[in-house]
């Protein structure tokens, strides 16, 4: 078993894991046991939302076999962690080669997401409901339900031009704001309901569970980079929303 | 009754947003559907908001860990989905209201009772999980000893 392959396509895995939003954790666990089902005798695999890092031993020689690659997070994608996941968990039983374990995760990494009038789609959807949730009526939820489309179409388009998500987020909290303003005055709707149903698109929610989840867990140093995460995406949306509030609340 | 289908709705959009595969989508939903439905019912009984989504996300974890089973995928796949519609926005907004009106008690107040609920929502989750984890380590435990 060539030990420097090896080290290459377990990390391949564990960057596929974090991109896609999984919990540290899991990533460790995942790149251990690829490693232990390919017979690998020592393996370290030491993960955080930025750096991963395997260190592999192989048993017909004294060599360690390391790998270190920088990783950007980048949309979350449950499927990829889910399909990943199996993928790992099978491998003792089905005897797959290391060649075709290759493929496979270069396979799930060219995967598509749901293609973009979907996702806006689900945000809406997702807005809709959240307006109930908040003890909205159904105005309400028809005028969140548009915000939730022209913010999530707004922020698909930014993605595209690969502004910060500081500022990304910014701009989604000032639109909303906005909107939430203008439908609350012309069409007299709820402007605290309209802006919390539609923030929850923008709303960290998922880094906010990954820090603590990090943190129990012991991942420390992800923990503490996820909070920080978390706490500058609420900010941001904080200043995006906070600057049209005040701007334009002499006006409106 | 009405947040129970309004969080099931969200935790829907939410699965579509995080991707996640077709056939799941439902149980992310169900889950969601859960823990709004706890939510509501610990509110309904006076217990305090925190305490409410405490056992909120409790239920809806103990759901998305036997759907995880039954289905074979992580349960994050489910559990994550269905904590969004939870997560305290609204104590964010009115925090930040609170700062832009230079309202620094307020804001103090507003954003701690914030920062809590996320904890509170985000614990119950782990208790859940890690109860089940070491549920399976003592199930291996057994085995290997007869």
């Amino acid at each position: 078993m060539d030990g420097n392959k090896l080290a290459k396509t377990i990390t391949k895995a564990g960057i596929l894991l974090i991109e896609n939003g999984a919990e540290i954790v899991r990533v460790e666990d995942t790149m251990q046991r690829i490693a232990k089902a390919y017979g690998a005798k020592v393996a370290d695999a030491y993960a955080t939302p930025t750096l991963l890092i395997i260190s592999i031993s192989m048993p017909e020689s004294t060599a360690l076999y390391h790998n270190i690659k920088r990783v950007h997070m980048k949309n979350v994608n449950l499927s990829k962690i889910d399909e990943v996941n199996t993928l790992s968990r099978s491998i003792t039983n089905s005897n797959l080669s290391l060649d075709e374990l290759d493929k496979k995760l270069d396979e799930i990494a060219l995967e598509k997401n749901y293609p973009t009038y979907i996702i806006i789609l689900g945000a809406a959807i997702c807005v809709f409901g959240f307006s109930f949730f908040f003890k909205g009526n159904l105005i309400d939820a028809i005028f969140a339900l548009i915000i939730g489309i022209i913010v999530k179409f707004i922020l698909e388009l930014l993605a595209k031009i690969e502004l910060s998500s500081f500022f990304n987020n910014a701009i989604g909290g000032a639109i909303i704001s906005f909107l939430a303003m203008i439908f609350a005055k012309y069409f007299g709707s709820n402007q605290d309901i309209l802006f919390i149903s539609s923030i929850m698109l923008l709303v960290p929610g998922l880094a906010i569970t990954n820090a603590i989840r990090d943190t129990v867990s012991g991942d420390i140093v992800s923990g503490i980079a996820r909070a920080t995460e978390a706490i500058f995406v609420a900010v941001a949306i904080a200043v995006g929303s906070g600057i049209t509030l005040a701007l334009l609340g002499g006006i409106i | 009754m009405l947040s129970c289908i309004s969080a099931g709705i969200a935790s829907l959009g939410f699965a579509i947003i995080f991707n996640v595969p077709k056939n799941k989508l439902l149980g992310a939903s169900l889950c969601g559907a859960i823990g709004g439905l706890v939510y509501d019912i610990g509110l309904t009984l006076n217990y305090s908001q925190s305490f409410s989504l405490f056992i909120a996300s409790v239920a809806l974890a103990i759901t998305s860990e036997i759907l995880a089973r039954i289905i074979k995928c992580p349960s994050t796949i489910f559990s994550i989905c269905a904590l969004i519609p939870l997560v305290p926005g609204g104590g964010m907004y009115y925090t930040m209201l609170a700062i832009i009106n230079n309202d620094i008690n307020e804001a103090l107040l507003t954003g701690i009772d914030t920062i809590v609920q996320a904890c509170a929502i985000v614990i119950g989750v782990i208790l859940v999980s890690s109860i089940f984890h070491s549920y399976k380590k003592i199930e291996q435990l057994r085995k290997g000893n007869l």
